[in-house]
């Protein structure tokens, strides 16, 4: 993704996701309007191959992309929408705008197709659920839905009968839709820091106290240096769960991602709010809207503990038999393949 | 908006530097196979003259220094492995580690074509080690207040002063030292210069202190009327502190700051395998945690090492990984403590045990040296338009 395609993208992102109108769309309204100008941008389309009429970019080209959404605070599941259509497209599925969220189903006995704490599915016009070896493409509009507890309005768990209701099945092969939540909710949750940053930077150098700006004080400035410090890790993190030639993720890969998103977005929240004072913690101001997404990707799809169980059972397997097995499973298996 | 387009990208080794891995490992596990984990633990504090001999006859200081001065002209990436390799195997490098990261640099930008021919080959072949000096008993965090002075004479320079925690005086043959040349203490980096000093001149004394494990690697060094050649200046007079700022670019971001507690867990990975005994998934998570937080850590100590073999001098990025990646050779030992808490059954040995007493005792020091971690979270902030 070359700076010429990526400014007009950043542009229009700013323009739609002013905060108004990120809190209209997190409360559900006028949401598909929203979506519908997102979409028609055309940058929704770039996984899918030049074949069906995409733009044929691999996931290390879409990752500026994803983290852009991210830094605006675009409500809607933008990355798992670009993933999901290419995904589609492979299989001749030809898509209508539709914004669409990714999910694993729970194991249930009855054969609904149940899955839980959804990002950004309320405002999807259809779910990609990993059912049983298989993708399910689900009407959101079908499935009974029970409002996201970190955003009531924007994310849901859903409820599907039977998997019957899918208007399409393909099987999932390959992908890992865990992988591919951790990847995408990874390159957002970089952009939800970066943005974070920003904002507390921009307040500490306004805000006056003790007759001066509050930055001039160490003890700020010290804490917006690990702020900024984890926000940096986390954006080489989320690069690196996205460093892939396909528009699917490597799963070790997409989970040290979310590992290390996870890890830094606790901090970056924490000291956001702490700098911001009562004012941050107001519905007024935009800061809620940001940390709020950190912690809902925090909680959903790949834990912290779940990635680190993952690459741990991935470092006990691994055997080079040479010695320096840590050093050898991260050069090995946690960097992008040498070019 | 600040793009993200605007952060490192990241970088691969490239196979003609990696190829150098292969080699590096069976020298070390030869040369290093009787060495027990408790003293690999000291690894960039392990003082081996032999050793930083035997590196050198095969090529491996001075990698990324021109042919022409003996070295092998190599990129960052080729040092980069190297370091990796050296560290990851608790190899005793400090003989001549500053100097090869640090001082080898410095002669070779700035110093004069007589320096470079002099030290440059002797450094590279491992006979000769140089410590470098910068801090004194008033001057830690504050360099610039450095009160060591070389006051200029008839035949060159006369150096009075005291320099403190500076490693291996005793036992090398030179010190670059940053030192007064001109102006008061209170001009700040004003008046400051670099001067190499031969330590078998008359008039200099080192005494190691030793450190709260018994070692005694740093040193307290006594100048009295010390007559220096004119030729022991360094780059030009006044420019000191330029020049110890570069020369600083190269201290903080290399593998270096992110492994030095790799050892210690790779040395527990092995007895828990070994042992036989079954590993709850929550020991598993602690072992993926650490590579997980390693494999960025890499990822962006690899980038920082693609901007300097650019020419750039990427100030700050190098300032995150140091921070960050000091952050987590500390917090090493303590989750190796938790991952055996949690399985009673499995007996660490006593070397192991020993490695991380001693790792757990001196990972404070690894956010003092060459810049505390404080200061460089100011130079953050400073970048961040904070201060």
């Amino acid at each position: 993704m070359t700076d010429s395609l990526m400014e007009p993208f950043e542009r229009a992102l700013a323009d739609l996701c002013a905060d108004e109108q990120v809190r209209r769309s997190e409360s559900g309204e006028a949401a598909d309007a929203q979506w519908a100008a997102i979409d028609a941008l055309g940058y929704t389309d770039v996984l899918v191959s030049t074949e069906q009429g995409g733009a044929g970019l691999s996931l290390t080209d879409a990752f500026p992309l994803f983290f852009a959404a991210g830094q605006a605070g675009l409500s809607h599941p933008f990355a798992e929408t670009a993933i999901a259509r290419a995904i589609l497209a492979g299989a001749g599925h030809a898509h209508n705008g539709e914004c669409i969220a990714m999910a694993a189903a729970l194991p249930q006995a009855d054969g609904a197709v149940v899955c839980r704490e959804v990002p950004g599915a309320a405002l999807a016009q259809q779910v990609l659920v990993a059912w049983r070896g298989e993708w399910l493409l689900m009407p959101r509009a079908l499935a009974q839905s029970t409002p996201g507890a970190w955003r009531p309005q924007a994310s849901a768990t859903l409820r599907w009968p039977s998997a019957k209701l899918a208007v399409r099945r393909l099987p999932v092969g390959d992908a890992d839709v865990v992988a591919i939540c951790n990847a995408a909710h990874a390159a957002g949750m970089a952009g939800a820091m970066a943005r974070v940053q920003a904002m507390s930077i921009a307040y500490v150098n306004d805000r006056q106290q003790f007759g001066r700006a509050i930055s001039q004080f160490q003890a700020m400035q010290q804490e917006l240096s690990v702020l900024a410090e984890q926000a940096s890790a986390a954006t080489f993190g989320a690069r690196l769960g996205c460093a892939s030639d396909t528009h699917l993720p490597h799963s070790l890969l997409a989970a040290t991602a979310k590992l290390r998103c996870s890890e830094a977005a606790s901090r970056v929240a924490a000291i956001a709010h702490a700098v911001h004072g009562a004012i941050g913690i107001t519905e007024e101001l935009a800061l809620g809207l940001f940390t709020r997404r950190l912690h809902e990707w925090r909680a959903c799809a790949g834990t912290e503990a779940g990635c680190a169980t993952l690459l741990g059972h991935a470092l006990f397997a691994h055997e080079t038999g040479a010695g320096q097995e840590i050093l050898d499973f991260v050069r090995l298996e946690l960097a992008p393949a040498a070019a | 908006m600040n793009s993200t387009l605007n952060s490192l990208p990241l970088v691969s080794i490239p196979s003609g530097d990696e190829a150098l891995r292969a080699p590096i490992r069976d020298f070390l596990r030869s040369a290093l196979r009787d060495v027990p984990a408790p003293v690999r633990a000291r690894t960039w504090m392990g003082f081996d003259a032999d050793f930083s001999k035997a590196l050198g006859r095969e090529g491996w200081i001075g990698l990324a220094l021109p042919p022409e001065y003996g070295g092998a002209g190599r990129s960052a990436f080729a040092r980069f492995v190297l370091v990796e390799e050296l560290i990851a195997a608790g190899a005793p490098v400090s003989a001549h580690w500053f100097a090869d990261r640090q001082t080898a640099p410095l002669i070779l930008r700035y110093g004069s074509d007589a320096q470079r021919q002099f030290f440059l080959p002797r450094l590279i072949r491992g006979e000769i080690f140089i410590c470098i000096g910068m801090s004194e008993p008033d001057t830690g965090s504050d360099l610039s207040s450095v009160r060591t002075r070389a006051v200029r004479t008839e035949t060159g320079w006369r150096l009075n002063g005291r320099k403190i925690w500076t490693t291996n005086a005793h036992r090398a043959q030179y010190m670059c030292a940053l030192v007064r040349t001109s102006g008061q203490h209170g001009d700040r980096h004003k008046g400051l210069s670099q001067v190499l000093i031969d330590l078998s001149l008359p008039g200099i004394t080192a005494r190691p202190i030793r450190d709260l494990a018994g070692d005694g690697h740093f040193c307290e060094v006594v100048f009295e009327d010390v007559e220096l050649p004119p030729d022991a200046l360094v780059g030009e007079e006044g420019s000191g502190w330029k020049q110890v700022t570069a020369e600083l670019a190269f201290e903080r971001s290399g593998p270096e700051r992110i492994l030095t507690s790799l050892m210690l867990a790779e040395t527990w990975l092995s007895e828990v395998k070994a042992s036989g005994q079954p590993v709850p998934d929550s020991v598993k998570a602690i072992a993926g945690r650490i590579a997980g937080r390693m494999a960025v850590l890499r990822a962006m100590s690899l980038a920082v090492a693609d901007r300097l073999d650019k020419g750039e001098n990427p100030e700050i990025d190098a300032s995150y990984v140091k921070d960050l990646g000091t952050e987590f050779e500390q917090t090493v030992p303590g989750w190796i403590s938790e991952a055996m808490e949690q399985m009673p059954a499995f007996l660490p040995s006593e070397d192991l045990l020993r490695a991380h007493a001693y790792i757990t005792q001196l990972a404070p020091s690894f956010s003092l040296r060459g810049g505390t971690r404080q200061i460089l979270r100011g130079i953050i902030a400073r970048s961040l338009g904070l201060r």
